[in-house]
């Protein structure tokens, strides 16, 4: 929205975006309200987002909770950011991924988040159980999942980390010019975990669009974005780190993409956009059994 | 026999017509929406010719690795499953080996059926 303001410290012409709650809000989104605490966090310690400015949830003004921020110029689409790139990609962009996820990670557990849920003990062994939870409530069994998740049980971490992550990082979810980043977008995921898991689902073959050879979300070199996150944190990824994680965000969009078929066959939400995405499980299967088959024994 | 042209071949000049004929006459909000229309009824029509084949190829690849000698690919893959996610196959031997490479062929031949551009 376009806005003027008369008087005050805010004078002068702004263009500003407006977000509010959908009429049917998923289970896993934070509310407009907790989203502007987390963006002012989040703000506040160096990461690109667009400015937080106001948030209400007087259902008197606009009959919805809502945030307003400052909108930013960029492209978010992952199919137009790896496009037409070199053989090496962007790697300013891919550095400033780097460096702003690690601005992220250096965030930990404090009161003023404190409506995000606490740690679990052990985050890759809580969402392996989710997950087979999930799995068991289907008509169908799914071996290649189930090959998937007892890989990950028997290689879960004893080591973890605890800080805030945005828990859906990756192409498509960033504004990005000529200039680099803009700025970090869909904050409704984010909550405390280790922050490998980022770093996995960030760099999963799933999301780098039209480049699958660029490991960086499609538009840099692995490298270039762990070198722009080291400049602000000092947690070291190995590469068993990073075939571990990123089996884990695999196996997590493998169940969301079999969760939003199910939405579309009970009826609930009849969608050929969902339907097919319930189709794109045997690749992401591809994907795990080619990554624990690379693993070492 | 089925009359011809069987289900899939008029998925295929369904597809084909909807693709040369009325995609370039819709305005560009819908082509998104009509490529997706287009990628189902690919998928329909691979799975029509193969889908068959793929499930009986699976129900023999998992009754090998099992022992069992189940007839539904439901039964098969529901016991494989379990006996994954209790251990059987954690130790790295040839048993192990041979489940990773049947589990390698059977999502080969569905990736066949959903999205044969990606295969390896």
């Amino acid at each position: 929205m376009d806005v003027a303001i008369d008087g005050g410290p805010m004078e002068g012409t702004h263009q500003w975006v407006l977000r509010s709650d959908a009429a049917s809000s998923v289970d896993a989104s934070l509310s407009r309200v907790e989203e502007f605490q987390v963006l002012n966090c989040v703000h506040e310690a160096g990461v690109k987002v667009p400015r937080p400015l106001w948030c209400s949830d007087d259902h008197q003004v606009i009959g919805r909770s809502f945030l307003l921020m400052e909108r930013v110029p960029g492209i978010a689409s992952g199919h137009q950011l790896t496009k037409n790139l070199g053989p090496n990609g962007n790697s300013n962009l891919a550095m400033q991924l780097g460096s702003n996820l690690a601005l992220l990670h250096r965030i930990t557990p404090h009161a003023g988040l404190s409506f995000l849920a606490p740690q679990r003990h052990s985050p890759a062994l809580s969402s392996i159980n989710l997950y087979r939870e999930f799995l068991d409530g289907l008509d169908r069994a799914h071996p290649v999942l189930e090959w998937g998740l007892r890989w990950c049980e028997v290689n879960a971490p004893d080591d973890s980390m605890t800080c805030l992550l945005h828990r859906d990082y990756r192409t498509g979810n960033y504004l990005a010019d000529e200039n680099g980043l803009q700025a970090i977008l869909d904050w409704e995921f984010t909550g405390w975990g280790d922050p490998r898991e980022d770093i996995g689902w960030f760099t999963a073959r799933c999301w780098r669009f039209g480049r699958p050879d660029l490991e960086a979300g499609g538009v840099g070199r692995l490298e270039d974005f762990l070198r722009g996150y080291s400049q602000h944190s000092s947690v070291r990824m190995t590469m068993d780190d990073l075939r571990y994680w990123q089996t884990m965000a695999t196996l997590r969009w493998a169940i969301i993409a079999l969760q939003q078929a199910k939405r579309h066959l009970s009826g609930d939400q009849v969608s050929l956009e969902l339907a097919l995405t319930g189709r794109m499980l045997p690749e992401l299967e591809l994907e795990i059994l080619t990554l624990i088959e690379g693993a070492r024994p | 026999m089925t009359l011809r042209p069987d289900a899939g071949e008029l998925l295929d000049v369904a597809r084909q017509h909807l693709l040369d004929e009325l995609l370039p006459a819709l305005p560009p909000h819908l082509r998104y929406q009509t490529l997706m229309i287009a990628n189902a009824m690919a998928i329909s029509s691979r799975e029509y010719r193969n889908g068959g084949a793929a499930q009986t190829e699976e129900i023999t690849l998992l009754n090998d690795q099992s022992g069992q000698a189940f007839v539904t690919p439901e039964e098969a893959r529901q016991f494989l499953a379990s006996a994954i996610r209790t251990g059987e196959y954690d130790a790295h031997d040839a048993k192990r080996q041979r489940l990773a490479d049947a589990l390698r062929r059977m999502t080969l031949s569905q990736l066949s059926i959903s999205n044969p551009k990606v295969l390896p």
